[in-house]
């Protein structure tokens, strides 16, 4: 229940449209369109969805009503990041020193996400803006074999200043949007961008479907169609299968991402629904994974170019990912061959665009967190935002320099910077992060919570789902994921670097691993300070 | 079972029959969940308040 100190958010949203657009822009990012194929075609094609929508209804849900829940709570105390929302519900059941401590951990922890992901999420949006480019301006038509698209890549992550054009537009565009505020910037943005990307994924989806054969007669679009969704059960015997479904839906809907959903909550009026809201994220974000990404992916790869993106992911275990970055624009670019190169140039406009949008629409999220914490400080927005920005080109440069620094080499460039920093934080820290909040918000520490998620809701959540699912057996798949992830991961072939240069990949490791500790640490402090100067003194 | 292609000496194959079946399964779920959030999203504040 709120004190009387209550004042209500600082801004709000202007539409309950604006918000669910936005809400669902930030679940929905790459995952969706590339990782989501890439583990139901390694984790037994359609046998997969049983231990991914069990996720989705005892992981998923309930932690993003859970979040939602914290931020609304927060924003009443114009509490809009993670650090002093988490501050004012440890208040509840701990002294002052011990909830600001509590408070201090997931502010650092924020800090750390917020800032490593937008980092390397931002270079990773600025390859795709270069081939939405290539696309555009119909040079991806000289593209016409996988061998020029692995050169087109390969320099564009050799390259320094070739990889910083995309990176820093990328950059700029984020801040262009998140500088002017809630309403004027990202309500605004995600009202333009997610109807297009939406369009993009179905008009996609339509052309998979529809366009069957456009190269041979026997790559039929359905059939890369029929080789996804075709039933693999043994693979359900595989405890990494229930692991990798929790840990698609966990990514895929951004929960445990430093506290971004409920810093989009926080602008929520006091009696405003919560409940609702959360599903239909979660429903907008089901559709551009399950319909548009289940669709699009293997079905034009296989349709423009056979059997080889599949036996790429299947047979190598090569990611979708690379597929889009190194394969793809080929077949796109073949496409010309046969006299469609229009044609071709159009949809690779669309796929590309539509993963910028998906990337940069979830990008906001992140940033408009970051700047949230220099707001605390007393800082204007626009000048948090500038030094957001800066903050995140300084830390997102070794990425662009990574590459370049292996050039003559035969193994290529590195991208061990990355990698690292991809594991550590945009899989292992999620999940902890996630782990924390049903602990210290759950059922048992912060018991007005399920109240708090019915308040004006449109929607009942029941009872059971927050004092045993999301107070009980999510915890419980939490601490399973946080053990299976390192267990499961090489993390010794992400950063190896071949000779003469084997130092190379683990002193990059070694950069990432100490980026993150001075952020934690900063995180910390700031979390300490404005608890100090102004939450602790509102009598929560 | 069929045979959709041979990738460096591994068959690929599809079975279109239970993979139409998952796939509507999931297809299914999804549109449950969209029709039933969106709808009552579209539906006035009042309305939804006098809910039993």
């Amino acid at each position: 229940m709120a004190s009387q100190n209550a004042v209500g958010p600082r801004e709000t949203w202007a539409s309950r449209m604006g918000l669910i657009l936005a809400m669902a822009g930030n679940a929905i990012g790459l995952g969706n369109f590339l990782r989501f194929p890439g583990k139901v075609a390694a984790y037994g094609g359609g046998a997969f969805l049983i231990p991914y929508f069990i996720a989705l209804f005892i992981l998923g849900l309930p932690i993003m009503w859970l979040e939602w829940t914290i931020g609304r709570y927060g924003g009443q105390y114009r509490a809009h990041w993670i650090g002093p929302m988490m501050y004012i519900i440890a208040r509840k059941r701990f002294s002052n020193g011990a909830a600001r401590a509590i408070a201090a951990v997931f502010g650092g922890l924020a800090l750390v996400i917020g800032v490593m992901i937008t980092a390397y999420y931002t270079n990773i949006l600025g390859w795709s803006a270069f081939w939405a480019g290539m696309s555009i301006s119909g040079s991806i038509m000289q593209v016409t074999t996988v061998d020029t698209a692995v050169s087109y890549f390969v320099k564009l992550l050799s390259d320094p200043l070739y990889n910083l054009v995309p990176f820093a537009i990328t950059l700029f565009f984020l801040y262009i949007i998140v500088s002017p505020g809630i309403v004027r910037g990202i309500e605004r943005a995600a009202k333009i961008m997610m109807p297009l990307l939406f369009l993009f994924a179905i008009g996609l989806v339509i052309t998979a479907f529809v366009w069957r054969t456009p190269v041979k007669p026997e790559w039929d679009s359905l059939k890369g169609f029929y080789w996804l969704w075709t039933p693999r059960y043994e693979k359900l015997a595989d405890p990494a299968t229930w692991l990798e479904g929790a840990g698609q839906i966990f990514f895929s809907l951004s929960v445990g991402i430093g506290g971004i959903i409920p810093t989009y909550a926080s602008y929520l009026r006091r009696n405003e629904d919560v409940a609702l809201g959360a599903l239909t994220t979660v429903a907008l974000n089901e559709f551009a994974e399950v319909i548009c990404g289940g669709s699009i992916a293997f079905m034009l790869g296989y349709a423009f170019g056979g059997e080889t993106p599949i036996g790429l992911v299947y047979v190598d275990g090569k990611s979708p990912f690379s597929l889009t970055m190194y394969v793809y624009p080929a077949f796109f670019g073949n496409l010309g061959a046969i006299g469609v190169g229009a044609i071709g140039a159009v949809l690779a406009s669309l796929w590309y665009l539509l993963l910028w949008f998906a990337g940069a629409t979830s990008a906001m999220a992140l940033v408009n967190t970051v700047v949230e914490v220099f707001q605390d400080l007393g800082v204007r927005r626009p000048v948090g935002a500038l030094i957001c920005t800066a903050i995140l080109f300084v830390v997102g440069l070794p990425i662009v320099i990574e590459g370049s620094m292996t050039i003559p080499y035969e193994w290529g460039p590195t991208t061990a910077y990355l990698d690292f920093t991809d594991f550590v934080v945009g899989s292992f820290l999620l999940v902890v992060f996630a782990l924390l909040e049903t602990v210290f918000a759950g059922a048992f520490l912060w018991k007005e919570g399920y109240e708090e998620v019915n308040r004006g809701g449109w929607v009942a959540v029941p009872k059971w789902i927050w004092t045993v699912v999301l107070s009980v057996v999510a915890p419980v798949y939490l601490v399973a994921m946080v053990l299976w992830l390192p267990y499961s991961t090489k993390i010794g072939r992400l950063i190896t670097t071949g000779p003469p240069l084997e130092w190379l990949g683990p002193a990059l490791a070694g950069l990432s691993s100490a980026i993150m500790v001075v952020l934690f640490v900063i995180g910390f402090a700031i979390t300490y300070r404005v608890i100090d100067k102004k939450y602790s003194k509102l009598g929560v | 079972m069929e045979v959709i292609g041979n990738y460096s000496g591994t068959l690929l194959t599809a079975d279109p029959s239970s993979a139409t079946i998952f796939a509507i399964i999931g297809w299914t779920i999804v549109f449950i969940l969209m029709a039933y959030s969106l709808s009552r999203c579209m539906r006035k504040p009042a309305e939804v308040a006098k809910r039993p």
